[in-house]
């Protein structure tokens, strides 16, 4: 349980370095743990993203999930400010969805228990 | 940062993993080649070996014996993991081209064997499926020397050893996936061999206590040091196969290639995902020349080292490693050994020039100058950590790139957070 929660801070708290920018007024975080899954939820005003970097964005992190990478390179997240931890994030998630809102920008991730 | 359209469609992983079998066949066929009478009386000498860095296979057993080991474990783990039907990835690749070149330098079924046995209680343990460990595990065979060291080692081998060198084994198989996940944020996923690192940490705890006790483990310098022709036409034509396998089953692989490039290589830099099957081959291909040509460019020769060296860059071009991030790596590693005074030809020189590619992300991400600062250090550091350990950790460069770059990433933060300010 300690380690499922911890893999979900981790995941947190990268998705909310990249949202996080100069211009961002504000940045919302919702964490929901049901049974046997985890959906964060985040919104950040204005969007930090255009259509473009939104796709880019969804793209990657709806590269299919990866136990074997998950494992082993977890403790990588959530100390870096590289994009490169987007990878991580992916292969540890199963499903990202956006919208923009009002130029609000709100994502969310779904993570199954494995 | 447009990744290959087909990234989202199932992949006909068990397929593709297959074609490793084409490439075992072609180790096994040169293996068979040298018609030697004592073929498997040496393979089975070497199994039985203490397998201490640095043990080239090639010379201390006959280069059909240590071919044969290759072919043997490398059919092993490709068994291994379309058992588990594990899904195609770069670590993949890393992982079976590490094993597969460190079998000619000190890895053997019965030295990887336990490590799996490990790794697979690990997984019990954690509740988790075998398959989210076992490429570490197939890593983790670094640790090797230690198993085989306590087994035959000492010289009082007996069904004792054995069994203790068997549950050594485990132990250090169920231990490496937690340590090695603890000891990637020493270095932030800036040293591609992090199982080497955290290897090298485990035998430095194993020798200091082996040692107090008085079981002294003496490093011993094994090295074939003549042209074999056979041993250039194994690595040519593996070369030759992934080139094949990247240029013929897609349109335009040069394309994605593109996405390699601009990758930084820093973990999780996973080139079936962001170039795809055929461009990721095609990458493996293109640092297997330049590692090859290396060798031959500084006056080595093929040998139990040089190959471990070029079939792990070979492995990583699927996992971290592109021609950009690894030439300045090189480059820096070269001048380092030039300036030293050490010799440029012998084949501790060309292997640790070859490993330095472990800090490639370093060149991926802060540029070329430091990826040359990078290479730099690391032969600095490389010739004297062997010292820690007595040779009872196979990827010294692993251990050697992970105190580089923990130490390198927090001057280069330093060094740019004053340029900003």
């Amino acid at each position: 349980m300690k380690t499922r929660c911890m893999k979900n801070i981790k995941i947190a708290n990268e998705i909310m370095s990249i949202l996080t920018h100069p211009k961002a007024g504000h940045l919302k975080s919702d964490l929901r743990f049901r049974r046997e899954v985890t959906i964060l939820t985040f919104s950040v005003t204005p969007s930090p993203f255009n259509d473009q970097e939104l796709a880019d964005l969804l793209e990657i992190l709806n590269l299919p999930r990866q136990m074997e990478m998950e494992e082993y390179y977890w403790s990588l997240l959530g100390e870096s400010k590289s994009d490169d931890n987007l990878y991580v994030v992916a292969r540890m998630i199963d499903d990202a969805s956006a919208s923009v809102e009002d130029n609000t920008l709100t994502l969310k991730i779904t993570r199954k228990d494995a | 940062m447009s990744l290959p359209k087909n990234l989202t469609k199932p992949w006909s992983s068990q397929a593709r993993l297959s074609l490793l079998f084409v490439w075992a066949a072609l180790t096994l066929i040169i293996a068979f080649s040298y018609q030697d009478p004592t073929m498997w009386s040496s393979f089975i000498q070497l199994n039985l070996s203490p397998a201490l860095l640095l043990t080239d296979y090639v010379e201390a057993f006959g280069a059909s014996a240590a071919l044969l080991n290759a072919a043997v474990v490398l059919i092993i783990n490709v068994l291994l993991l379309l058992v588990l039907k594990m899904q195609l990835s770069g670590l993949l690749y890393a992982a079976i081209f590490t094993v597969y070149g460190f079998s000619f330098l000190g890895m053997n079924t019965v030295n990887l064997l336990p490590i799996y046995l490990g790794g697979f209680l690990y997984a019990k343990y954690m509740n988790l499926d075998f398959k989210a460990v076992v490429l570490i595990s197939i890593i983790a065979g670094t640790v090797g020397p230690i198993i085989s060291h306590v087994m035959f080692g000492y010289g009082i081998t007996s069904v004792f050893t054995i069994v203790l060198g068997s549950v050594v084994g485990i132990v250090l198989g169920f231990l490496v996936t937690p340590l090695g996940r603890h000891y990637l944020k020493f270095h932030d996923g800036f040293n591609l061999y992090n199982v080497g690192f955290t290897g090298g940490l485990i035998a430095i705890l194993y020798d200091a206590i082996a040692r107090r006790l008085g079981f002294e483990a003496v490093r011993v310098r094994i090295i074939y040091e003549q042209h074999d022709v056979r041993l250039l036409i194994l690595t040519v034509v593996s070369i030759l196969f992934f080139f094949i396998i990247g240029l013929l089953f897609e349109e335009n692989p040069f394309n994605h290639l593109i996405g390699i490039f601009k990758s930084s290589g820093r973990a999780i830099s996973d080139f079936v995902v962001l170039g795809g099957f055929h461009a990721t081959h095609l990458n493996m291909a293109l640092v297997g020349v330049m590692s090859t040509v290396l060798v031959f460019m500084l006056g080595g020769v093929l040998n139990g080292l040089t190959l471990s060296g070029i079939f792990t860059i070979i492995g990583f071009g699927a996992f971290g490693k592109h021609p950009k991030n690894i030439f300045p790596v090189i480059l820096g590693a070269i001048i380092s050994t030039v300036l030293t005074g050490l010799p440029l030809s012998s084949t501790t020189s060309i292997l640790f020039i070859l490993f330095a590619t472990t800090l490639a992300p370093i060149a991926g991400v802060y540029g070329f100058g430091w990826g040359m600062v990078a290479g730099f250090l690391h032969i600095f550091i490389v010739n004297h950590v062997g010292m820690f350990y007595s040779g009872l950790n196979l990827y010294s460069n692993g251990f050697a790139g992970g105190l580089g770059a923990g130490f390198l990433i927090i001057l280069i933060s330093l060094v740019q957070k004053e340029k900003t300010s």
